[in-house]
């Protein structure tokens, strides 16, 4: 009884954490996060939340968001989704309850599917996406996502292969990367089209440690390529063992990987000539001295006092996107807003730090609502990711 | 030398000894008959210190012990061979031996020389796992073990249980032995054989009570024990 | 193809000394104390962050492994005397309770101490040992040859001391051991040092190895469990030839099967087991004490 007590007592207390809602004000418009706060993916989440944040206060401080001809404030609502989808549905009930219509996030590849059926039928609330590269959790209507998709890392990954005419590559796969295995048939009869032989489809899951049977086999097979795709701390760990058990071929990695991650789990040499081809991340902009991305940088670190995380920028662009569509459609309806939010224009927003190319119609959205964020290659040279511009080569 | 006043104890809210009073001192023998679940095993719990007593005293020697751990208890000079041996199974007959002198440090080779005398099948056994002993083979362990420590008050949760009569007699005369060294015997038995062998005085508890007390050939044979069973 | 067996074999024993390695001390601390310590997953977690911290402070990794283990050792005495030791006579699911909640606390305090970020603490030996037949690194023949070392250190302190001989004893009967004198607050201290020293240098071994956060305990004290019902709860020895033949298991499913299948493969092992042999290979039948 004691026990059972004593344990009750301190779930409890790791239960209060968690956020609490106020009802809203007229004069305001409610926005609702979602992202994991807490467990191991909040690494990822807190940076976001973070960036959210920030953009919420700078748009205050200037004055809120003029919606017709009457200005009005934002009020942020954060609540944690633990990363896993039954945490995610609550979450987002909680904040429907809280009559929340505009929602961003969230970052899980295994939460967005979750909630996409629900945001899908519900015509009262506008969703933007700002962390997952899972397929299919956007519709164009009410759902839009301004992080790349997976089909758009791929594209990077054939540029790739087309220029290097590598023939032959062995592939490892986070199995639990909705994501990442959404796209690995494609992506595996795109690189069989380029003349690439596939010599093994592998698979692992997130936190795994040993990879040595895997490494085993693939050594056996020498393909000239070893393609990883998932998270950063496994892939550096099965670069270190496939190297140590004799791989000499090309290692590319798919995934978001800031070099200071990565660097606290294998070392630059081990990295050096390493391709990656994702889309550019805060890390990138800010290395390329992009202007908004070093006030944005400033900003962050004056306020939290750490660097931004390689999503943070997304979170912030996410933010002015829908303040644009709210001061374009000079309503907060969800039905205008969602109008304006498919009609938008890159240069509709100018706040915007990622580099979002246009649609062929203009548009920074396309019919699902999904924008533009081309994948690129860069390679591992001494101690962080170059930018290879001229693949041709 | 050891005296009981007042005692209860129990399990949970249930009590199982209610007022209980009692004496076992060196050169009287005493032994404790009831019937099945009337407390016996409580009682020789309560006494070595694996239970807490609710009330009442517990003195050794005029000092109260009512409080004290069972090591300190061991220490003092209590010693119990427990209801069903509970030798340590997986561990030599020496390790066993060695472990019921744990308070003195190692034993020395004297130790082991007298017990060995007074059970010569445990020196024949020496190396041998425990566990895989005979039943009367592991009472000899446990009564040795409980010797090891070298007790004043010894005392012996019904050690004739699931014995043969030839090792119930082994086990009597050398209770009868140790009784003669000057070592307090308290000896809790159903076994009538044994108890007469034994007892110069005997306790029939009844209703968590010490119900009849008196010299063990009186009482043995007034058939307070048996009507103890009867539960009158 | 023989070679490649012998190099997935190869794999397979150093795969399976790390789960051996996490195994010992949580077989000892049930074995001893009847305690399923979920928590030693933290004291893994906590050995290989506070080493981490060490060197990335300077320090050189033996002497951070060893500090760390200090460390972790009170960590475990403490853990003992506020989760366990209060639930003394408590049924087993209590503990378990406690255990679980004290895992999770820690991991939230690792969380905030040093956030969810994955991290490798820097190898202290580097390179790969090659022979005609198979490839293994030295770190991975460092980790096998502290499995020897522990267990041989364990078998000495059990078996050449006064302390281990009353461990050994309350392990077989605990009221027999009290009333043997032997002090219970000793051999839980005792205990609860050895089985934390064990795991913080598993997690240091480790860390070195693989990347350190705050959940990565959870996984390996799973296979942990999985280990002690394959080798038998509390025998030592079970624990290392459990181990053993969990890896090369899930190496061989891996290597020759497929990938997907690899944790599948233990816990069919698992069931299997615990259908045929329910006292795991080195395990007495469990008596009701
Ligand atoms: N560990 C225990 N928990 C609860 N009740 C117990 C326990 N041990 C014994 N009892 C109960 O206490 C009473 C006395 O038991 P015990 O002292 O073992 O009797 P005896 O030794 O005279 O046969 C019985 O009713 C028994 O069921
Ligand atoms: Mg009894």
């Amino acid at each position: 009884m004691k026990a059972l007590r004593m344990a009750a007592v301190c779930l409890t207390a790791l239960g209060l954490t968690m956020a609490h809602a106020a009802p809203a004000l007229t004069d305001e418009i409610l926005i609702g996060e979602l992202h994991p706060l807490t467990g191991p993916a909040s690494f990822y989440g807190i940076p976001e939340s973070r960036g959210i944040q920030l953009a919420v206060e700078e748009i205050n401080a200037a004055g809120g968001v003029r919606v017709g001809d009457q200005s009005q404030m934002l009020r942020l609502m954060t609540e944690d989704d633990h990363s896993t989808p039954t945490a995610g549905v609550a979450a987002l009930k909680k904040l429907r309850a809280a009559d929340v219509r505009f929602i961003i996030g969230p970052l899980g590849s295994g939460v967005a599917p979750a909630l996409f059926p629900i945001i899908d039928r519900d015509s009262g609330v506008t969703q933007i996406v700002d962390g997952t590269i899972a397929e299919g959790v956007t519709n164009g209507r009410n759902i839009f996502r301004n992080q790349a998709a997976v089909s758009q890392y791929d594209l990077a990954v054939a540029d790739l292969f087309r220029s290097k005419k590598y023939a032959s590559v062995a592939m490892m796969t986070d199995r639990f990367h909705a994501g990442f295995m959404g796209t690995q048939p494609a992506l595996s009869e795109t690189l069989k089209s380029l003349n690439a032989t596939v010599a093994a489809e592998e698979y692992y899951k997130l936190g795994d440690t040993d990879f040595s049977a895997a490494m085993t086999k693939l050594v056996s097979l020498q393909p000239e390529v070893l393609l990883i795709r998932g998270y950063p701390a496994e892939g550096a760990l099965i670069t270190r063992q496939a190297r140590q058990l004799g791989y000499e071929g090309q290692v590319v990695w798919e995934m978001v990987s800031p070099p200071s991650t990565v660097l606290k789990n294998i070392s630059a040499t081990e990295m050096e000539g390493v391709y990656n081809c994702i889309p550019p991340t805060t890390e990138d902009y800010i290395a390329l001295g992009q202007d908004k991305a070093l006030a944005f940088d400033k900003a962050y670190q004056a306020k939290f006092g750490t660097t931004p995380g390689e999503l943070s920028t997304l979170s912030y662009d996410a933010v002015y996107i829908l303040k644009a569509a709210f001061e374009k459609a000079g309503s907060t309806e969800n039905e205008a807003v969602n109008a304006a939010l498919a009609a938008m224009r890159p240069e509709d927003v100018p706040q915007l730090i990622s580099g979002y190319v246009a649609h062929q119609d203009g548009r920074l959205f396309d019919d699902v609502g999904q924008v533009n964020l081309r994948g690129a290659v860069s390679i591992w040279q001494g101690e962080g990711w170059v930018p290879v511009p001229d693949l041709a080569g | 030398m050891l005296e009981i006043s007042d005692l209860r104890a129990g399990y949970g809210r249930m009590a199982v000894l209610h007022g209980l009073d009692l004496t076992a001192m060196p050169g009287r023998p005493t032994v404790v008959m009831g019937a099945n679940g009337v407390g016996k095993t409580t009682l020789c719990r309560a006494i070595t210190g694996l239970i807490p007593v609710w009330s009442g005293g517990i003195r050794l020697d005029g000092h109260d012990i009512t409080c004290l751990s069972p090591a300190q208890r061991v220490r003092r000079g209590i010693a119990l061979v427990p209801e069903g041996r509970q030798v340590f199974p997986d561990m030599t007959v020496r390790d066993n031996l060695r472990l019921g002198a744990y308070l003195r440090g190692e034993p020395g080779p004297s130790d082991l020389e007298q017990v060995e005398a007074l059970f010569p099948i445990l020196a024949d056994r020496r190396r041998q796992t425990a566990g895989l002993l005979s039943g009367g083979e592991q009472q000899m362990l446990a009564l040795a073990r409980a010797l090891m420590s070298r007790p004043r008050l010894l005392i012996l949760d019904e050690p004739s249980q699931g014995l043969a009569p030839k090792a119930v007699a082994q086990v009597a005369e050398a209770v009868q032995r140790i009784s003669e060294s000057g070592v307090a015997i308290l000896l809790v038995e159903q076994n009538m054989t044994l108890a007469e062998t034994v007892g110069e005085w005997a306790v029939v508890l009844q209703g968590g009570r010490a119900e009849v007390e008196g010299p063990a050939s009186t009482v043995l044979k007034s058939g307070a024990v048996e009507a103890s069973y009867l539960g009158h | 193809m023989l070679d490649l067996f012998l190099q997935q074999t190869v794999n397979g024993l150093a795969l399976g000394s790390t789960y051996a390695l996490v195994a010992l001390g949580l077989t000892l601390i049930f074995g001893v104390l009847l305690i399923p310590n979920f928590a030693h997953g933290e004291f893994y977690m906590v050995g290989a962050f506070l080493t981490y911290a060490l060197v990335m402070a300077g320090l050189n990794f033996w002497l951070a492994m060893a500090l760390g283990a200090l460390a972790v050792i009170a960590l475990g005495c403490l853990i003992d005397l506020v989760a366990f030791r209060p639930l003394r006579g408590a049924p087993p699911l209590s503990l378990m309770i406690s255990a679980l909640a004290a895992s999770i606390i820690l991991q939230q305090t690792a969380t905030l101490i040093w956030t969810s970020e994955a991290r490798t603490i820097p190898t202290p030996v580097t390179g790969v040992l090659r022979t005609p037949f198979f490839i293994v690194t030295w770190m991975q023949v460092v980790v096998m040859a502290s499995l020897i070392l522990s267990v041989a250190a364990i078998w000495a302190i059990l078996n050449r001391t006064r302390l281990g001989l009353a461990i050994r004893a309350t392990a077989q009967n605990h009221d027999a051991a009290l009333l043997m004198g032997i002090s219970m607050v000793q051999v839980r201290l005792a205990t609860f040092a050895i089985g934390a020293a064990l795991g913080a240098i598993a997690g240091a071994l480790l860390g070195a190895t693989f990347p350190i956060y705050p959940t990565m305990g959870v996984n390996p004290v799973l296979k942990a469990f999985v280990v002690l019902v394959l080798g038998g709860i509390g025998s030592l020895r079970g624990a290392v030839l459990g181990g053993l033949f969990l890896g090369l298991v899930e190496v061989m499913v891996a290597g020759y099967l497929s990938t997907e299948l690899q944790d599948i493969g233990a816990f069919t092992l698992l069931v299997l087991v615990l259908l045929i042999r329910p006292q795991g290979f080195f395990g007495t039948a469990q008596v009701e004490r």
